[in-house]
């Protein structure tokens, strides 16, 4: 896309002065000197009071060691146990080991490599600045006198909350089970549903500074290798200082930033994940949220819910099919209102048009204005809603929406049907399962007023119309928006609007391109 | 815009055709058509109407397909030399401007006839050139798939009305056939052939054609569905409101949906409805002529498409306020009428002859 290449071109500006900043600092390696080492090491990491460096005497070898690492992230546990313990305690017992009083550094080091620690992941390193990113991510990284490298040790215990059931994607039926904020836990709910050798996790850093660990994961043999290398471009472009929760990426990566629609889904449901994995689409896991992206989204994303699929098939089109009506008044509902009653009251049957004259009476606004004024008040309340406590919160609901909407009625404020109308509209935007989509379609909504308060139906007419073509233009990752529905793609409409039985959706949707597209054999 | 390597398929090419036949004929087609043959037998007049364009489509896709990837555009000065191919491809331009224009301002008259009475006209064809302009300005691919989006809606729209509408419909008033004998239809064979207008549209659409073999299949079914529910129009307005009336109602097909008597849900008319589908029929139609004309000045003149589509919008506009009034507007679609036969008939035919003749040439040689 245009903007895309815009906004790149731009970036790549700033990324080349970056990088001559970078190419500044040549690469330090460890020296033979374990204080030189030591103070390197510290010099780096400064003297804060979370990071520890544990000096230590080998016995056997008559050399110093020392483990550097930071307190809360590497587990002590293992350090003294796997380590320390092995080092100090267990090589003084196991004198065959014991070559001569004259092994050299490397002898040492290869010896307590192979044979002393126990520990599942070992790594030599000797780029001082590599070692420090290892041990800011937690590992314990092991310095011996008289040897030049260090030996990283996976230590990694980060501080991580219980899974527990996903609060904004709520199911009454279907896993309990939410994504937490670290990644690692994240790759393995994952791992844990897909047990398949294909399922691959590249791994990125991004970030200057937060060096947040970010995972690009698909299925090898199922995703489209197009939207593979899309993401990864998109990905190693991002230069940035910190990202604190995947919607930063998503903001990167997305094709449109102008566009109202979400063109990746965030999911805190591992379920969810797992399905998109294996209908060919590619999930990028961010340290530090539960919230998941999986991409590429097309329009019909933003209408399902995981339990479509698990109830059976006739409730999932059931459900869908309200969905779909309420997505539809949702965005309409108070436009046509306004439109009708403000320009084309000849259209309303006539009973139903004497009843409307009728409770508008005294109202003091044209109908616009009371839209908009109870609109915006639904959209206050809401945001009040979601940022209180949840007993109060209730409180506000209650208060908000019955005893301020029946004051304004009585004080002649607005009409009673009015009100009907935008708790319709509320409580059908609210049937939306994703979130983006039901905030896009709350904007357009009121793009949608507006355009019905000048024009009219016309107004109607051509605001949809403009949603149309932008849906039309828009594209997620290469893939239509607003496949499958258009350009044709006849299979996939089994599982569009409908959900047809499994025994009849035997493939993976066609819009993704999948390299292996049978699902049921 | 080429960049991508898309490529219109065969269901599109037909959608394509479709939704560019069905325009504002969808209203004016009954009157225009009962003017010139005055007795019920329009329907047959559409029959042979339709064989004659199919015929038209023929010569149109053999030309084409001489020139694959190329539009006529791009082709003409390569046939019959720069100076001639330039003045062709201005008028081919100039055609798809009016229609365009005609297009814009016929919905408009409807509107204010049925809908916003005090809206000024210029409000109303601003707005719809602005979000055409939204789409024309994303190319031929874009554009194609929004087609495939009111498609299915169009079909939909026409279908119920005219299933609403079977009541009304009395069809003794659609007897005698051939009471008049056969010249009343044929008199009504140029009317029912240039509502079918819109086959020009593949003298450039066969250029991003994915198996242009397959155009000339294509463009028949694109007319067939067009023909088809042109016919179910004609035949539902007749039938409901007899030959003699239709001839004298400015929007016969509009009196038929007003005549419609039912309470669904909240709306009392279906006139609400037929507005939708009137707006997305003429949209359709404006957004591919505007684009072909935009297309054809941007290989004119070899320069790129954007600023053709901006420097268009006053001349789009300015044909669209050409007309004083209704019947302006009327005899603005007469002169377009009599345009076309040369864009869709003459123009491919004379290009087909010549190109036969230089390859006979060149095979002497």
């Amino acid at each position: 896309m245009n903007r895309w290449a815009w906004l790149q071109k731009k970036k790549k500006q700033t990324k080349n002065g970056h990088q001559q900043v970078k190419t500044h600092g040549t690469d330090v390696f460890f020296s033979s000197s374990l204080d030189s080492n030591l103070e390197q090491l510290q010099n780096i990491l400064g003297n804060n009071p979370d990071i520890a460096i544990r000096r230590f005497y080998i016995n056997v070898y008559k050399v110093n060691a020392a483990v550097v690492f930071i307190k809360g992230l590497a587990d002590k546990e293992q350090i003294h146990e796997q380590i320390l313990k092995s080092i100090m305690l267990e090589l003084q017992m196991r004198e065959c080991y014991v070559k001569e009083d004259r092994a050299t550094g490397s002898d040492i080091k290869e010896i307590i490599k192979d044979h002393v620690i126990t520990l599942t992941d070992v790594e030599e390193n000797n780029k001082i600045e590599d070692c420090v990113m290892e041990v800011l991510n937690g590992d314990t990284a092991l310095l011996i006198d008289n040897v030049d490298t260090s030996l990283l040790l996976g230590t990694k215990k980060w501080p991580s909350r219980q899974i527990e059931e996903p609060i904004t994607e709520a199911t009454v039926r279907g896993a309990r089970e939410g994504f937490v904020e670290n990644i690692l836990v994240n790759m393995s709910l994952i791992r844990k549903r897909i047990r398949d050798p294909h399922l691959v996790l590249d791994k990125y850093t991004i970030g200057r500074r937060s060096q947040t660990p970010v995972m690009v994961a698909y299925i090898k043999d199922i995703t489209n290798d197009s939207i593979i290398q899309e993401v990864k471009k998109r990905l190693e472009k991002i230069d940035i200082d910190q990202i604190p929760e995947s919607g930063i990426i998503e903001q990167f990566i997305e094709d449109d930033f102008l566009s109202p629609f979400p063109q990746l889904l965030t999911t805190e449901r591992p379920d969810k994940v797992a399905s998109g994995l294996l209908e060919g689409r590619v999930a990028i896991l961010v340290d530090g949220t539960p919230f998941v992206l999986l991409l590429p989204v097309t329009i019909t994303s933003m209408l399902q819910g995981p339990e479509d699929y698990y109830e059976r098939w006739f409730v999932g089109t059931l459900i869908r099919f309200m969905r779909f009506g309420a997505a539809i008044v949702s965005l309409f509902g108070p436009s046509l209102y306004v439109a009708l009653v403000s320009y084309h009251p000849g259209l309303i049957p006539t009973d139903l048009v004497i009843s409307i004259a009728g409770s508008r009476e005294g109202v003091p606004f044209p109908t616009i204005v009371e839209a908009l004024l109870m609109e915006i008040t639904i959209e206050i309340l809401r945001e009040a809603g979601v940022r209180l406590p949840k007993p109060i919160g209730q409180t506000v609901g209650i208060v908000g929406g019955l005893v301020i909407g029946e004051a304004a009625v009585t004080a002649g404020l607005v009409s009673p049907m009015m009100v009907i109308v935008v708790a319709v509209t509320a409580i059908s935007s609210f049937s939306l399962p994703q979130y983006g989509a039901a905030i896009a379609i709350r904007i357009l909504r009121f793009g949608m007023m507006l355009s019905a308060a000048v024009l009219g139906l016309f107004g109607i007419i051509m605001f949809a119309m403009a949603i149309t073509i932008h849906l039309v233009k828009l594209k997620s990752f290469g893939v239509d928006y607003t496949s499958p529905f258009v350009p044709y793609q006849f299979n996939d409409w089994k599982d569009a609007i409908l959900r047809l039985p499994y025994s009849v959706i035997k493939e993976r949707p066609e819009m993704l391109k999948p390299k292996d597209s049978t699902r049921i054999k | 815009m080429n960049s991508s390597n898309e490529k219109i398929t065969f269901i599109q090419a037909t959608v394509v055709l479709t939704m560019t036949i069905i325009g504002v004929g969808i209203v004016t087609l009954p009157r225009v058509s009962a003017e010139e043959v005055q007795t019920p037998d329009i329907w047959i007049s559409m029959i042979l109407g339709g064989g004659i364009s199919i015929v038209v489509a023929f010569f149109i896709t053999k030309l084409c397909l001489q020139f694959k990837g190329m539009t006529i555009y791009q082709f003409s000065p390569i046939l019959v030399g720069k100076w001639a191919g330039f003045v062709f491809n201005l008028f081919i331009i100039m055609y798809f401007i009016l229609v365009a224009g005609y297009q814009a301002r016929s919905m408009a008259e409807v509107l204010r006839a049925y809908l916003l009475d005090k809206t000024p006209i210029e409000v109303v064809i601003i707005v719809y050139i602005a979000v055409g302009v939204y789409i024309v300005i994303s190319g031929i691919y874009s554009i194609v798939k929004l087609l495939q989006i009111y498609f299915p809606v169009v079909l939909v729209f026409i279908l119920l009305m005219l299933a609403l509408s079977i009541t009304n419909v009395d069809f003794n008033n659609l007897r005698p056939v051939l009471g008049g004998g056969f010249i009343p239809v044929l008199k009504g064979i140029k009317p029912t052939t240039l509502s079918l207008a819109g086959i020009e549209s593949y003298l450039i659409l066969m250029a991003y054609m994915h198996q242009s073999k397959k155009a000339m299949k294509a463009a028949a079914v694109g007319i067939f569905i067009a023909l088809f529910l042109y016919i179910l129009i004609v035949i539902a307005v007749i039938g409901a409101l007899t030959v003699d009336e239709v001839r004298l109602l400015t929007w016969p097909t509009l009196e038929l949906v007003k005549s419609i008597e039912m309470k669904v849900l909240l709306l009392e008319r279906f006139e609400s409805f037929f507005i939708i589908l009137w707006v997305i029929t003429t949209f359709t139609s404006f957004i591919m002529n505007f684009h072909f004309a935009s297309l054809g000045l941007s290989q004119v003149f070899k320069k790129a498409y954007k600023p053709f589509v901006y420097g268009l919008i006053p001349f789009v506009y300015l044909c669209a306020m050409y007309p004083e009034d209704i019947n302006g507007v009327f005899k603005l679609g007469g002169y377009i009428g009599n345009m076309a036969i040369v864009v869709a008939g003459i123009i491919p035919i004379l290009l087909l002859i010549i190109a036969f003749i230089r390859r006979k040439r060149n095979a002497k040689n």
